[in-house]
């Protein structure tokens, strides 16, 4: 017998009760303290559900476009109505489904697949989770009152600035900026979370490899969406206080936009796509009951694919009149990216091929997403093409590939993954009769959608039209896409069905229904709040398959962790590329703070939309007072300074620099942050090439050279305490932290005054010229960040000087000082750029 | 700061397509900064400024892919056969496995990459610049 045989044929004995305090330090909150939950499973599930709420709404608003599209001369929707619709439905979509819910996904499954009790920073899940809810529904609610966004989900300016002076756009910019801040949160929590929570012996090379693509995701997060939020930011002091950025009779440039927009818009794609492939990677050999083919091959071409995609941006302005050899390039990166996908169907088909396939719900999802995925992977090639996409660009044959590759690539993974993980979230199994049902209208109904726009693109039908003239011959097949849209609705009704029917009448599941072989199945059903009894030491890919007795071990509490002593809610930290148990860390227990901070950061942005500027301002100051209490309640300390876990091991309870969690995510905040900081020095370049003169001709104000020097000195000064930080705490002198920490405010404040002081004294008017702006921008933006430093500054200050007999505060200044670090790094360059450039330029 | 080139480094894998990163960037400004300030006139050994400069940049690129790979291979030569050692329990025989792991996903972007510079660099012997 084989021992994915074995393990079929092994039916582990029902679980024992968990020791009483570790079952009770993890259960939820009764009532209206369930909000105050942080845990992955009750914030994981809530994610999952909204984000599949946002499915069902972006959904609505499809159904709408094809029924006013069936036929010409439709009359469900007036143009402006159009516009909004389609708008926010290719947001909903991007925004507030696709991307969340992969987020969601990886917070519910990846600590019971990597063994962890929860992931690093639950606070922090659960505050992304709520901005996620609040902001979402705020973006979407404008579309009840008819001021939805309606420039189309990419925002081209002039048409979203100039053109669109009312507030719709705001709803855009403001409310997706604010989610798209939540899904940085979340790339910390599961980028620390995979490197330093795993169970002990998944070693990277054991890594799930669903982990293996989330973590490519996450990053790819981290890179691609700071430029947006930098853009976002920049056009919305456009359309408030008019700087001109993308004004081209100013100076600005509309295709400035475009390339930070799609610098994010080309790897968002495949950051949809990526953990869509993970689930596919993860599911697939459990219904075909052999490991996948070819691990490092997969683990390769994900990887591969997160760092190819970010050279793909520019192929969606093939048309915007870029240099010749420039758009060959970006042609020639497209095709490249399609080496890595192609290696993932070929390890699927070869997995499939070597395997016994069992026809279950979940594998049908499986091979519909194999067929759709590679048929819009193929006009994506052809897209690639530039000839060709000059000839298909703006044409319905886009928006057949967009959807072919978006909901072949990620809902029907997405659909399989609901379906295969219901009997782990619910403790009860699929319909099978009914999921047969759902997955064939949808599989068809999806097909005769989007088959005929491929057509209909070729025949030169543009997108974003509200309508066309029943002589162009398009009549047929826009009726046919329609009625697939009825077909694909009644299909996702069925499956909805089916998922909410299974969930709470559906048989109940036995141990492990599916007989597979990762981590995640070793728990009981549903998955209890403390994930598992017992953290288990695990050998290969397949911890289940190699071992059918592990679930029964976890159980009886033989591995590490089998209890809480101390009445703390903790989990495991463990090296990042052997996973050997290295710290005990201290989870935070249910508080109200994320969901309080989640409101004042809601009402933050929703009242700037009104411009109500002094509120938005006191509901941040708010948000901030609930996270410095947040801060204040962090780096608990343990009774004890190293304890037993077990199995003859003894770890610390607390680490502090590159060992610790903490450290990671500073560092992990401050790359991304770099790229935002990249994209402002970008922009400021991008109007550079295409200004004849540089300044500009007519604008004579300069910035002084003496004051610029001054100011660098004093913020290079201030550098140097924060580089002291980290020493002075290895010794616990808080008294010298806080000198050191009054200092560098001290020679910060002077230095952010000055440099407030040399952009008013150069007469620069930020509102005449995309050049003045953008040096406006390069000085603001790392006082912001010294801005930001310095409050975290004060907030060491008062931690280390009361000195809390609970909590410690060593983190929360080797943090400051890393983040003050690159903030005087950001403003050195900045200077250096702003004053030398125009004369080297 | 850890060696990136050493054998357990995780960023020992990600060295070929960062390499690709900064090259691909590095032809992309080059040739819009030459298109928009007018200096695509300008000639190099004979060459058109951009080509000549896109031909040498994709050379050093893909000797420092091929370089990599060579490190590569030479670590996952010895170890080539202990992919089944991915199960084991004892940490000795893991490790292997592990390093097979670490230098055949290395070897494997390595290859990748060549690829994808190839494929990038040889549009500037066939088409225009601006």
């Amino acid at each position: 017998m084989t021992s994915v045989e074995e393990a079929r044929a092994y039916e582990p004995p029902p679980p024992p009760p968990s020791p009483p305090k570790l079952a009770s330090v993890w259960a939820q909150p009764k009532g209206w303290r369930q909000l105050t939950e942080v845990n992955n499973t009750f914030i994981g599930v809530l994610y999952v559900g909204t984000g599949l709420m946002f499915l069902v709404l972006g959904g609505i608003l499809a159904l709408m476009i094809r029924w006013h599209l069936a036929q010409p001369g439709g009359t469900l929707l007036t143009a402006e109505q159009y516009n909004q619709v389609f708008t926010l439905h290719g947001t909903t979509m991007m925004f507030l489904f696709a991307v969340p819910i992969m987020e969601a996904s990886s917070v519910w499954l990846m600590p019971l697949q990597l063994g962890a009790r929860d992931l690093p920073f639950p606070r922090v899940s659960a505050y992304g989770f709520w901005c996620y809810l609040f902001g979402g529904l705020m973006a979407y609610s404008s579309i009840f009152f008819w001021v939805a966004p309606d420039s189309g989900w990419f925002l081209y300016p002039p048409l979203s600035t100039e053109y669109s002076p009312g507030i719709n756009n705001d709803f855009w910019l403001l409310g997706i900026g604010f989610i798209e801040i939540s899904a940085i949160a979340q790339v910390v929590e599961v980028v620390v979370g995979i490197m330093k929570t795993r169970a002990v012996g998944m070693s990277l090379d054991r890594l799930p490899i669903y982990s293996w693509y989330v973590l490519v995701t996450a990053l790819m997060i981290g890179f691609a969406f700071p430029p947006l939020i930098l853009g976002d930011i920049l056009m919305e002091i456009e359309r408030a206080v008019d700087w001109p950025f993308f004004d081209a009779a100013r100076g600005g440039d509309p295709i400035l936009w475009q390339h930070l927009f799609w610098f994010f818009g080309h790897p968002e794609v495949y950051i949809i796509f990526l953990p869509a492939a993970g689930l596919v990677s993860t599911i697939l050999p459990t219904f075909v009951q052999r490991p996948l083919v070819g691990y490092t091959w997969v683990v390769l071409a994900a990887v591969a694919t997160g760092f190819l995609s970010f050279g793909l941006w520019v192929h969606h302005m093939f048309t915007t009149g870029l240099p010749h050899l420039s758009l060959s390039f970006f042609s020639a990166a497209s095709m490249a990216v399609a080496i890595p996908s192609g290696i993932q169907v070929f390890c699927w088909i070869a997995t499939i091929w070597t395997g016994r396939p069992i026809l279950k719900v979940p594998f049908l999802y499986v091979l519909g997403f194999l067929f759709i995925f590679v048929a819009g992977g193929l006009t994506g090639v052809m897209v690639a093409a530039v000839p060709f996409d000059w000839q298909a660009h703006d044409s319905y044959f886009v928006v057949a590939h967009l959807h072919y590759v978006l909901i072949g690539g990620m809902v029907f993974p997405l659909f399989a993954a609901l379906v295969y993980y219901l009997p782990l979230a619910s403790g009860r199994m699929p319909n099978e009769t009914l999921g047969r049902w759902g997955f064939w209208l949808t599989f068809i109904g999806f097909n005769v959608t989007f088959f005929p726009m491929h057509i209909l693109g070729l025949k030169g039908m543009p997108r974003r039209v509200y309508d066309y003239p029943a002589e162009m011959g398009w009549n047929e097949l826009n009726l046919i896409a329609s009625l697939g849209a009825a077909m694909l609705a009644v299909g996702i009704v069925v499956f909805f069905t089916d998922l909410c029917w299974s969930w709470f009448r559906g048989p109940k599941a036995k141990r492990n229904p599916w007989n597979a072989g990762t981590l995640e199945w070793a728990t009981a059903l549903p998955s209890p709040d403390t994930g598992f009894r017992s953290i288990p030491e695990i050998t290969g890919h397949y911890p289940i398959w190699d071992d059918p007795t592990l679930p029964e071990k976890i159980d009886r509490g033989r591995f590490y962790m089998p209890d809480s002593p101390h009445g703390d809610r903790e989990t495991l930290r463990t090296g990042t590329v052997d996973a050997r148990p290295e710290q005990i860390l201290v989870l935070p227990k249910p508080t109200w703070l994320p969901l309080l901070a989640a409101v004042a950061t809601t009402v933050c942005f929703g009242v700037a939309i009104f411009k109500l500027y002094w509120t938005s301002l006191a509901a941040g100051l708010v948000g901030l007072a609930f996270i410095l209490i947040w801060m204040w309640r962090s780096e608990v300390r343990s009774p004890d300074e190293a304890r037993d876990i077990g199995l003859g091991v003894r770890v610390p309870t607390y680490s502090v620099g590159p060992r610790s969690h903490a450290w990671w995510a500073m560092v992990l905040l401050v790359v991304m942050d770099s790229t935002a900081y990249g994209g402002l020095v970008f922009a400021y370049l991008f109007i550079w090439t295409v200004s004849e003169s540089w300044p500009p001709a007519g604008i004579e104000a300069t910035l002084d050279g003496g004051l610029a020097l001054v100011t660098a000195a004093l913020i290079l000064a201030s550098s140097l305490p924060a580089a002291f930080l980290g020493n002075a705490d290895r010794h616990r002198r808080r008294h010298l932290i806080a000198l050191l920490l009054a200092a560098m405010l001290a020679l910060g404040i002077a230095g952010g005054w000055m440099s407030l002081a040399l952009l008013w004294d150069s007469g620069l008017d930020p509102k005449r010229h995309a050049y003045t702006a953008l040096v406006w921008m390069m000085v603001l933006f790392p006082l912001v960040h010294l801005g930001i430093g310095a409050v975290m500054a004060a907030f060491t200050l008062v931690k280390a000087w009361v000195d809390p007999p609970r909590y410690r505060w060593s983190h929360a200044a080797r943090n400051t000082g890393l983040w003050w670090q690159w903030s005087v790094a950001q403003m050195l360059f900045s200077l250096a750029v702003i004053v030398f450039y125009p004369d080297l330029a | 700061m850890a060696n990136p080139l050493a054998a357990d480094n995780p960023i020992s894998i990600v060295l070929a397509p960062i390499v690709w990163s900064v090259y691909f960037l590095f032809v992309y400004v080059l040739n819009s900064v030459a298109c928009t300030k007018g200096f695509v006139g300008l000639t190099l050994f004979g060459f058109g400024i951009v080509p000549a400069t896109v031909v040498i940049a994709t050379l050093v690129t893909l000797a420092i892919m091929v370089w990599l790979a060579g490190l590569a291979w030479s670590r996952f030569a010895p170890v080539r056969d202990t992919d089944d050692h991915v199960h084991s329990a004892d940490p000795e025989l893991a490790r292997l496995a592990r390093r097979r792991f670490m230098a055949l996903a290395g070897l494997l972007q390595a290859g990748l990459h060549i690829l994808a510079t190839l494929y990038v660099g040889l549009p500037a012997l066939l088409v225009p610049e601006c």
